[in-house]
């Protein structure tokens, strides 16, 4: 309820305050890929980028207007591989995380006030013994 | 004549008394008058009791008003509570059902993984340039903390961050994880995406802080 009542004002703040967010976001992701994939022209990497940036905000504000506690969670380089909460992007193999290539999606439970997580989508990653 | 009483005798005894001072008043209308006098003066105390009977009597009507308009005015408070109530069941509901974030969350990710894919892979073996190399660390790591760590890690062995930049099975997952934590850092992890960090921070420790102790309603004895 808190979390929600918060969520709808923050996200109608940002509509009236902010309004270009997402345009300078997808500018400044479009600033990195041109480096990363310098033969894709601008225009190109301007449209993909647009879709799924709009595509996770708008994903992010209907989480908030929910009363669930969603959660994204990140896995760091170089820990263990674990299945309850990781998914192998690549192919299996052994040895730590070397890159998380999409974040996991989690559901928060208060139970007699204690929080439970539930992995609702695993996070994916890639093992450096597969990547080289 | 015996004693012998018949009901007939019972009868006419009965009647008698009264039929017999009938009688006499009509022969005696003077003692009429001690019994049935007409009053030449109102009896103050009836006159009294009658006005207050009244005053009374219009008293519980102006009561009987009030009540009527006061269950009036409880049915209507009570109908809007019904539907106050009603509403308020609803608003507790999930406006959307688990799947659809879980579907939402990996429709999300195959759009990445596809579109990462198709612009990635036919450009072949690749080399990074220092100046592009040393921009895109730069830049990941002004994104937040999923994307200073990402470039810490990189920076960390230059040669396994130009080696996977050359093979395009690497590279795909390297622009993956570079979308990946740009999208965490900015949008996913944020109180709410577009706020002022600081503002995002505040109101999410806000919400931390109500969800481990409580409305605090000691705050209204100060």
């Amino acid at each position: 309820m808190v979390h929600q009542s918060l969520g709808v004002g923050a996200i109608s703040y940002v509509e009236s305050h902010h309004p270009y967010s997402e345009r300078v976001l997808i500018d400044k992701v479009v600033s990195i890929f041109t480096l990363l994939l310098p033969a894709i022209s601008e225009e190109d990497l301007f449209k993909g980028i647009a879709k799924v940036v709009k595509k996770a905000v708008a994903l992010k504000n209907n989480m908030m207007e929910e009363q669930a506690l969603y959660d994204c969670y990140w896995i760091k380089g170089g820990q263990n591989f674990d299945p309850d909460k990781m998914d192998l992007a690549g192919h299996e193999g052994d040895g730590r995380i070397a890159l998380c290539t999409f974040p996991g999606l989690a559901r928060i439970l208060l139970e007699q006030g204690k929080k439970v997580t539930v992995h609702v989508v695993k996070a994916s990653i890639v093992l450096e013994s597969t990547i080289i | 004549m015996t004693k012998r009483i018949t009901d007939q005798t019972l009868l006419d005894r009965s009647i008698w008394p009264l039929s017999d001072r009938h009688g006499a008043a009509e022969a005696d209308p003077r003692s009429l008058g001690s019994t049935l006098r007409a009053p030449k003066f109102p009896n103050t105390q009836v006159v009294v009791r009658d006005a207050d009977s009244h005053h009374l009597n219009e008293e519980s009507e102006e009561n009987n008003k009030t009540l009527r308009d006061e269950i009036k005015l409880l049915r209507k408070d009570n109908e809007l509570l019904r539907t106050s109530i009603a509403q308020k069941g609803s608003d507790t509901q999930p406006l959307r059902a688990e799947e659809y974030y879980a579907r939402a969350f990996r429709e999300l990710k195959a759009d990445i993984e596809m579109w990462i894919a198709r612009r990635a892979k036919p450009q072949g073996s690749l080399e990074l340039s220092i100046t592009a190399e040393l921009g895109i660390l730069e830049k990941l790591a002004s994104f937040g903390d999923r994307g200073q760590w990402s470039a810490d890690f990189l920076k960390a062995d230059r040669q396994v961050f130009q080696s996977w930049y050359r093979s395009p099975r690497s590279r795909i997952q390297l622009g993956r994880h570079v979308l990946a934590s740009i999208l965490m850092d900015q949008v996913f992890v944020p109180f709410v995406f577009g706020l002022p960090p600081e503002v995002g921070n505040a109101l999410a420790w806000v919400e931390r802080d109500i969800n481990a102790r409580g409305f605090s309603l000691t705050l209204y004895d100060y």
